[in-house]
Formats: structure tokens, C-alpha cells, sequence
């Protein structure tokens, strides 16, 4: 389903339809944000280096011939602009110690690059908090819903069958249970955001 | 901004939205920014939820790619073809074929001055023809010369020949 939207996405693209380029960085953005985060733990630049991807992605989109999956590119596209991103500063500055060995090695472990402030540490905790009232705070139904998506990955039509229930009432489910978190989080990430 | 909309965003999170609704709602996020914010938030409460990390995206993160790709002007544009040089080449020697065999003839034929002037052709009508041979009477100097004078346009606009076009009168002299 979604591949068939890349395609489609990309083939206009390809035919200088610069707006489905857009349809594609908010798809992703967030992906390759996280992904991004992953190697470099300052959020600020995290964000950077993912544009500085998607730009490289579209100066070579025109040679992009669908043989793999489009995210599957990007995703590479991402890591190499973050790996590089890491080396170049090293170099800049003699006291991150980081080459493309060590760029590998963080993605399992993410604690190694956490340059948080004590500031930024406290904040998230406080997210943190909230997060697990909000979840606490949910009906039994939408919880275990929301549970089963974001932890074991599951589709839609498997939690439907796991908690023998339509799947258009796991839609609504897992909506609903986003919808009651977000409304305790937003006064904390309006506050938190970093831009 | 409505529960279905927010319901279609959730379900896009997910990948679980069909293809027609979510080009439809990336078209709508497009124009409407609180969408693209909607989902930043519900992407941010996932990755919350499985890395304990509050990760934001910056509200102004598509419009920076955009305005970047902008300044791109028609990088993706399809390129033109470039013409095969081979045809260049073909066009080129016909041209000089065709213009060979015109002269060859012109200079063979000299009975046959298809594209006289005005004046020689009226000065035809009024002659009759000459018993003594052509090209000693009309040397092929004075008849090249009479040749690019009556391909000169001044010829339509100098009222002689009745102004008849120079086609009309070539024709005429040829049936002579």
C-alpha cells in the first residue's frame, strides 16, 4: 500500500512535480529524524543532518529506478549524510573521536552519544511521566490496543484478532488512545520544543 | 480540525490508511499545517512510547526542504534528447547534394533560364528568338548575375512584370 504511494510519489517527482516531494518529506520526516538521532543525539542537528538527506535524496531522484523500495533508499541515503556528518565533525573538532566504525557501533548503543543536558535530561523525565500517567490513565481496551501496536508491531488486523474485535473498532481504538495522550503532552512539548 | 481527519492521521502513522486517502490527506497536510503537526505529535508519542526519548520535529521542517529545492530550479526536469549528430551530418549533405545538382543543371540547360529577370522576360515578349548560339550572345557570368538578381526581393515590390510573383513569372518562361 504505501510503496505504491512512493511510486507513484516518486514517478512525479521524476516529472518535475516538486509538491509530491513534499507529500514524501512528511511522510518520512519523522522516520528519518529518529533514524537520524540514532547516530547523532543533539535533536537541533539530528534535524539538520535528516534536511540535509532529503535534499541529497532529490538531487538523486532522477537516477532512482525503483529497484529497491523508496524508503529503503532514503533510509541509506540518511545513514551515509549521518556517518558523513560525524566524520566531517571529528575532524572539525579534535574532541569527538568518531569515525565511521564508531558511527556504526552507536546505533546499539545510543547511551554513548548522549550529549543531553542535565536541563534536557530533566525534561524528558518530566515527559516521561506524563507519558506513563496518560497510559495509566486509558480505558483497559485502548491501552492494550496501543500497547500491541506500538510494542509488538502489530497490524491492525492482527490486534483486531487478538482482541477479537472489528478492525474498524481498532482504528478508532488506537485514535483514541493517541488522542488522550497527546491532549496531557502538549503543554509539555509546546514548551520543550528546542525551535 | 475534525475526529476523522485526526483518525486518518493515526492511521497513516501506521501505514494502515489506503492509497486514495493518503494522497488526499498529504495534499490536505500540505495546505494545512496543524495536520502535518497532528501527525509530528502522534510520530513523537510513538517513539516516546518504545525509546523513553522526546524526540520534536521543527514545525518548519518541510517548508526549509521546500524552499531549498526551490532555489533547485527544474533539477528534475526530463532532459531533452540532444539531436544524433548523424542527422546533422544527413541534413547538411543533402542540402549541398541539392544545391549542386541546381547548379549543375542551371549550367548545363543554358536554353532553359527558369528564373530570368523581369525585365529579360519581358524583353522576350518583345524579341523574337535568337537564330546564333546562347551562350556566346548571354555569357554565364551576366546569366549567374541575372540569376541572383531575380532571386533578390526587391523584385515583387519594384512594379515591373505587372507585379507578378517571381513563381508566375518562371512559370511562364519555362512554357515558353
Amino acid at each position: 500500500m504505501t510503496e505504491q504511494l512512493d511510486e507513484e510519489l516518486v514517478a512525479r517527482v521524476q516529472q518535475g512535480d516538486k509538491k509530491a516531494f513534499d507529500y514524501l518529506v512528511i511522510k518520512y520526516q519523522h522516520k528519518i529524524v529518529q533514524l537520524v538521532n540514532r547516530y547523532i543525539k543533539d535533536p537541533s542537528e539530528a534535524q539538520d543532518v535528516a534536511q540535509e538527506a532529503f535534499i541529497k535524496a532529490y538531487r538523486a531522484l532522477d537516477g532512482f529506478r525503483g529497484d529497491a523500495a523508496f524508503y529503503t533508499w532514503l533510509y541509506r541515503i540518511a545513514i551515509n549524510t549521518a556517518k558523513n556528518y560525524l566524520v566531517a565533525r571529528s575532524r572539525r573538532n579534535s574532541n569527538y573521536e568518531i569515525d565511521i566504525q564508531d558511527a556504526e557501533k552507536v546505533e546499539n548503543a545510543p547511551q554513548l552519544h548522549d550529549l543531553e543536558s542535565p536541563d534536557n535530561h530533566l525534561a524528558n523525565q518530566q515527559i516521561l511521566d506524563v507519558l506513563n500517567d496518560a497510559i495509566n490513565g486509558l480505558p483497559e481496551e485502548m491501552r492494550t490496543a496501543i500497547m500491541l501496536r506500538e510494542f509488538e508491531g502489530m497490524s491492525y488486523e492482527e490486534i483486531a484478532e487478538a482482541m477479537d474485535c472489528p478492525v474498524g473498532t481498532v482504528r478508532s481504538r488506537i485514535f483514541r488512545a493517541r488522542e488522550a495522550i497527546d491532549i496531557k503532552l502538549t503543554p509539555l512539548l509546546t514548551h520543550g520544543d528546542f525551535r | 480540525m475534525n475526529d476523522e481527519l485526526k483518525q486518518h492521521i493515526s492511521e497513516f502513522l501506521d501505514d494502515e490508511l489506503d492509497h486514495a486517502d493518503s494522497l488526499k490527506l498529504l495534499q490536505s497536510m500540505q495546505k494545512n499545517h496543524e495536520l502535518t503537526d497532528t501527525l509530528n505529535r502522534y510520530a513523537a508519542i510513538s517513539h516516546l512510547l518504545k525509546n523513553k526519548q522526546h524526540l520534536p520535529i521543527a514545525k518548519d521542517f518541510t517548508a526549509t526542504i521546500s524552499a531549498q529545492i526551490e532555489q533547485e530550479a527544474f533539477y528534475l526536469i526530463p532532459k531533452r534528447k540532444p539531436t544524433k549528430p548523424v542527422y546533422k551530418m544527413l541534413a547538411l549533405a543533402a542540402s549541398i547534394a541539392a544545391i549542386a545538382v541546381i547548379t549543375t543543371n542551371t549550367i548545363k540547360n543554358p536554353t532553359e533560364s527558369p528564373q530570368l529577370a523581369p525585365q529579360q522576360v519581358a524583353q522576350q515578349k518583345t524579341t523574337p528568338p535568337a537564330q546564333t548560339n546562347d551562350t556566346e550572345q548571354y555569357p554565364l557570368n551576366a546569366r549567374i548575375n541575372d540569376y541572383l538578381q531575380a532571386h533578390n526581393n526587391s523584385v515583387y515590390t519594384n512594379g515591373q512584370a505587372d507585379f507578378r510573383p517571381l513563381a508566375k513569372v518562371t512559370a511562364y518562361n519555362s512554357q515558353k
